[in-house]
């Protein structure tokens, strides 16, 4: 018992030392970032800003500020990302419950079927030709329903549900008379918030950061992305630096930019996560088989 | 208790079942037509059914065939767009320039933004086009649509309704045969920017006068003075202004066309230039690839020398380009010397334009100058344009001098330019405040700045562009390379373009890691032989008789 | 166990009606999955053809196998083959133990407060984008100014140019990576070591395990399934590895390790519209990522029982 005390402790330092590694680790780079954003970018790129600000300047914020489209940007990531994260919910959530029942016929086939377009897609092409034909494109709703379901989470999901709603459970509840959906949302739901809460910020998280489909898919500015604005913001061609003063004048603003733009399209995301984070706590399981 | 169950079951169904029929819903619509014949007819059917508007006088298809607005009845115009460089100016349609146009052409424009490499060959691949585009497209893109019948040859149009373009086309023979295509017709018309401050040269080449006040030492003219100039940076390290960690000499990489170190070779004589396929053409007309050429090891052995001393940082071979601007542009200054196309101090005293060097190997020395100036693709309608001559007419307006002027420089008396009441245009210096002010789509809009058109165009004293000006006048231009010697903007077949991307990826991705080794580890001498033995396996021979063919092609055009 | 006997032994048709509304739930995303990823299949065709757009998909002439064997007779074919496969492998297997570490480390962290710190903090750097991640590599790895470099200095050490050292490439890729993405993958581990039933713990306490007795034998065992199956996924889509951070990394001098097909699809294919070319080459990554997951699924089932398939 004593060892076994002793053991534990030496452990607990051990551990502590490592999690303080992985803070400082991955801290110090983000301060980096921070203090970049408020300081003269030829310092910034001449190494000069390791520990505080040099040459504060608050250009970039200002620049950012006054562009309104910036602030389009946000409120259509916010709308894209609650809608766009209830229909992946929806879709691949239940898809990966059902194939987690080991006693539906058809399952491997029908997995199959799943999987498959993790590694056979037939190009932007095709895809983009049909969702023209669908009158899709430059729309609200291609938008949100790119990526519908999330093969990769889809898998997460159903292993998830095979490995921790025991069958025992399932078996009570049809002797009760409860029918398969009912046990859906009644019970296999409420007993996997912990894997509901990472999906919602896989999926959340996703949309906020995606840019790709909005990019091929919009044409109108106004419906852009706040990431699509912000990474056309961030496009330093060489042909504007030949063509004008304007050009080369602006382009060095456009570095002051570059860290503040992390920092204000990360901000809510970051906001986000302890919200996520509380479903995480041991004993949501038991609780709920006990409830 | 079960039904309520089963209520809320199906409430939550509902959604993803709604969802589900919306998708069946739309698949069921046809989706298979052929795009061709249905532009086809769409065309057609859009010329009948302008034969009865016809009766009104000099309208043709809601067309005013003189005078403005353009549109009779309102018209609408889908354009296809580029955002590749739309960070400084916000929204197409939100820019002064794009407003007043469309109020005084009476047509509306209805912009569709490309992103990127990935959407704009969707729209061709895919063949969703706009009625008319700006900058979007390539060649090959342009050829495959005119192959598909998709676009319309412009030429009729163009004797037709846009005198200006017309009479610049014969006029710039070099402007004609860039946006002639194989089959003789034209199916693009091009940006034309012939400035002479801008294509009259690359780079400057710019040295911090303050310090080589502060060592007592002159401008430096030739190759070995050049040398003991950045030395002299270099060992006055945190003396004067000059900082501790002082970069005697910046350039962007060796070979990059832009803030490379191209013009140290050329100041020995060695024709050298990247703004396409690192070709340049000799005087007889023949494709020249010096990067290969005995002659250049000499200035190499040179900028290795630099190198080796410390004098020119290793991080030039692997900076990006962002990089170069903060570090070239830092306050206070790092630098020493660089290239760069714009002097950041527009009086021309702290920092000022030096000449190409002499390297005393007997050599007249040379600088770049660049072909920019007519650039094709710029402006194209499509089939499905209901109005192409309405189209065309917008782009006979945008050439007029005072919109061309305008939309590169932001409208008269907003930011930077003031015309007078001769009709001269003068520009005024940039001021750094005026950023988010910028109304003008730059060089995005099919303009036409003709050589003529800067006869009553000034530049006021301490703006960038001025300086530029003056150091072209008094300083490059008996230096520059003649554009006959720079590779011209041909036009190369889909089989020529495919061979060559492959050939051009190779070879310069070898001449350039090739070239970055011998300038940071040395071993140029022993390792000259293997280097062009390899550029031979890699194709250099087909490369150039590709280039070559397309040259003779298009000077026989 | 018995009881699935008995259920495969009842005949279809019963099975079928008793599982109805579960394929009620399959159906949207089945039927999703047919219009947004099936539909599309014929595109590939293009691979076989010398795609125009202007003849479409079924007129344009069809090459047969061409397209692939341009690809494998491509002078560059040698070097970005072998620089896929070892900076995918290199990239997989050095990340992998990473997020599952630091899961079970937080996992025994007392305080709750200084967990979520780590937690939120080690999740933040994911939010990078790819562009101000590799201009950080290059302010940070500079040769004269950069931090590591300083350090090295300090230490009487030569200064190197590590952006432009080809050696260095795939280090520097693959740890800031991982630096990346440890905190935001370690998550779904979080969200099991969740799952586990704290009984277990509880009993074991009783019976006197330590801490790493604890992790060994009851925390390891319930990560597993998550473990092997993100492991077989990751392993089927190694050829896929990304374009964007190698290319931005890449320069003149580190070309020779940091050329992967992606990077070269791009310059090739896509910047210069030879759309069959480069569906040919994505769908040859498509048939390696598919057998590399098939053989790990089947080494998986075979090892641990799990598979994913």
């Amino acid at each position: 018992m004593k060892r076994k005390c002793k053991e534990d402790k030496i452990f607990l330092i051990c551990n502590t030392f490592l999690a303080i590694l992985f803070l400082a680790v991955c801290l110090y780079p983000l301060y980096f970032i921070l203090i970049a954003s408020f300081s003269n970018p030829g310092m910034v790129s001449g190494g000069k800003v390791w520990l505080y600000p040099r040459g504060i300047t608050l250009a970039g914020y200002e620049m950012m500020f006054t562009k309104n489209e910036i602030w389009t940007g946000y409120g259509n990531t916010i709308l894209y990302t609650l809608v766009g994260t209830f229909i992946n919910l929806t879709l691949t959530v239940s898809a990966g419950y059902a194939l987690s029942r080991r006693t539906l016929p058809f399952r491997r086939g029908i997995n199959l079927y799943f999987l498959l377009p993790m590694f056979i897609n037939g190009g932007l092409v095709p895809t983009y030709l049909l969702m023209n034909a669908l009158h899709l494109v430059n729309t609200f709703t291609i938008i949100v329903l790119m990526g519908g379901v999330n093969v990769w989470n889809f898998v997460i999901c159903r292993t998830f549900f095979e490995n921790n709603i025991p069958e025992e459970i399932l078996d009570a509840a049809r002797i009760d008379g409860s029918s398969e959906l009912n046990f859906y949302f009644r019970i296999a739901l409420p007993l996997s918030k912990a894997i509901l809460a990472v999906m919602i910020l896989f999926f959340a998280v996703g949309h906020w950061n995606g840019y790709y489909n909005a990019m091929i898919y919009l044409r109108e500015e106004s419906r852009y992305p706040l990431q699509l604005v912000l990474r056309n913001l961030l496009l330093t061609t060489q042909l504007s630096a030949e063509t004008s003063d304007s050009g080369m004048a602006q382009l060095l603003n456009l570095q002051s930019m570059k860290y503040g733009v992390i920092v204000i399209a990360s901000a809510p995301v970051l906001i986000l996560y302890p919200f996520i984070q509380k479903y995480f706590v041991k004993g949501v399981m038991v609780g709920a088989i006990k409830g | 208790m079960k039904t309520k169950n089963t209520k809320r079951v199906a409430n939550l169904l509902a959604i993803p079942l709604s969802l589900a029929l919306m998708l069946t819903g739309c698949g069921g619509e046809p989706s298979t037509q052929e795009p061709g014949a249905a532009k086809e007819s769409e065309s057609s059917s859009a010329a009948e059914s302008s034969t009865p508007s016809e009766a009104a006088e000099g309208v043709v298809n809601k067309t005013n065939l003189e005078g403005l607005p353009i549109a009779a009845e309102p018209i609408t115009l889908t354009v296809g767009v580029s955002a590749s460089s739309s960070s400084f100016q916000g929204e197409w349609a939100s820019l002064d320039w794009i407003k007043q146009i469309q109020e005084v052409s009476g047509i509306t424009l209805d912009f569709r933004v490309y992103n990127s490499n990935e959407d704009k060959n969707l729209m061709f691949t895919s063949r969703d086009y706009p009625d008319i585009s700006f900058n979007v497209g390539s060649d090959k893109q342009i050829l495959d649509a005119a192959m598909g019948g998709d676009i319309y040859a412009l030429d009729e149009l163009i004797d037709s309704y846009a005198p200006t373009w017309k009479a610049y086309l014969e006029k710039d023979d070099y402007a004609r045969k860039v946006v002639t295509m194989s089959d003789g017709h034209i199916y693009s018309l091009p940006i034309v920017r012939d400035e002479p401050s801008n294509g009259g040269l690359r780079d400057q080449w710019l040295i911090q006068k303050t310090w080589l006040d502060e060592l007592n030492l002159q401008v430096p003219t030739t190759t070995d003075e050049f040398y003991e100039v950045l030395k002299a940076f270099k060992e006055n390290a945190g003396t004067g202004s000059i900082p501790q960690d002082v970069i005697p000499y910046y350039t962007y990489g060796i070979l990059n066309n832009v803030g490379g170190a191209l013009d140290i070779i050329n100041s020995y004589g060695v024709r050298v230039a990247n703004e396409r396929y690192m070709v340049t053409v000799d005087d007889s007309g023949k494709v020249e690839f010096n990067y290969a050429n005995e002659a250049i090891k000499e200035p190499l052995a040179f900028i290795r020398k630099l190198f080796e001393e410390g004098l020119i940082p290793g991080e030039c071979l692997t900076d990006d380009w962002d990089t170069y601007i903060t570090k070239t542009r830092s306050t206070p200054a790092v630098v020493g010397s660089y290239h760069s196309y714009q002097n950041p101090d527009a009086t021309n005293t702290s920092i000022v334009a030096m000449g190409p060097l002499d390297s005393g190997n007997g050599s007249q020395p040379m600088i770049r100058s660049q072909t920019n100036h007519v650039q094709r693709n710029h402006f194209t309608i499509y089939k499905n344009c209901e109005h192409p001559e309405a189209a065309m007419r917008l782009a006979e307006l945008i050439a007029d001098p005072d919109w061309s002027i305008q939309a590169m420089y932001g409208m008269f008396g907003d930011t930077y330019l003031t015309k007078n009441e001769d009709g001269s245009v003068m520009m005024l210096p940039y001021e750094a405040d005026a950023q988010g002010k910028d109304s003008a789509p730059m060089n995005r809009v099919p303009f036409l700045l003709a050589k003529e058109m800067f006869d009553t165009f000034t530049y006021a004293e301490g703006s960038a562009q001025a300086q530029r000006d003056n150091a072209i006048k008094d300083q490059y231009s008996k230096y520059t390379i003649p554009t006959e010697n720079l590779y011209p903007n041909v036009m190369f077949s889909t089989e020529q373009v495919d061979r060559l991307a492959e050939l051009s990826t190779d070879i310069g991705d070898y001449v350039l890691t090739t070239y970055s080794t011998w300038m940071l580890n040395g071993g140029m001498d022993a390792g000259w032989d293997a280097y062009i033995e390899q550029l031979d396996k890699l194709g250099l021979e087909e490369y150039i008789s590709i280039l070559q063919e397309a040259l003779d092609a298009f000077n026989a055009n | 166990m018995k009881e699935k006997i008995i259920y495969s032994k009842r005949k279809l048709r019963v099975r079928l009606k008793q599982h109805w509304q579960l394929y009620l739930l399959l159906a949207p995303p089945m039927l999703y999955l047919l219009i947004f990823n099936y539909a599309p299949l014929y595109g590939l065709i293009i691979a076989f053809e010398d795609y125009k757009p202007y003849l479409g998909y079924l007129k344009s002439p069809f090459v047969g196998l061409q397209n692939f064997a341009r690809f494998f007779n491509s002078n560059k074919f040698g070097q970005v083959l072998p620089n896929t496969v070892i900076l995918a492998f290199y990239s997989l297997l050095a990340s992998f133990p990473f997020p599952i570490i630091l899961a079970l480390c937080l996992n025994y962290i007392p305080s709750t407060r200084f967990k979520k710190a780590v937690q939120n903090v080690t999740y933040a750097p994911h939010f990078i984008s790819t562009v101000v991640m590799v201009s950080m590599l290059n302010i940070f790895f500079a040769q004269s100014t950069g931090l590591v470099n300083n350090v090295r200095d300090a230490l009487g050490l030569d200064r190197l140019l590590f952006m432009g050292e080809a050696g260095a490439f795939r280090h520097l890729y693959v740890w800031s990576g991982i630096w990346q993405m440890c905190g935001w993958d370690s998550i779904i581990y979080f969200a099991s070591l969740a799952g586990v039933d704290e009984s277990l713990h509880e009993a074991a306490i009783v019976d006197g395990a330590t801490i790493t007795q604890r992790i060994r034998f009851i925390d390891l065992p319930s990560l597993k399934p998550t473990i092997v199956t993100l492991f077989i996924m990751n392993t089927g889509k190694i050829m896929s590895i990304g374009f964007e951070k190698a290319y931005l990394m890449q320069n003149s001098l580190n070309l020779e390790t940091s050329e992967i097909i992606a990077t070269y699809v791009y310059k090739i294919g896509l910047l210069n519209q030879q759309y069959s070319y480069s569906t040919a080459i994505n769908l040859f990554n498509s048939i390696v990522n598919l057998i590399l997951l098939l053989t790990v699924n089947v080494i998986s089932k075979k090892l641990s029982d799990t598979s994913i398939i």
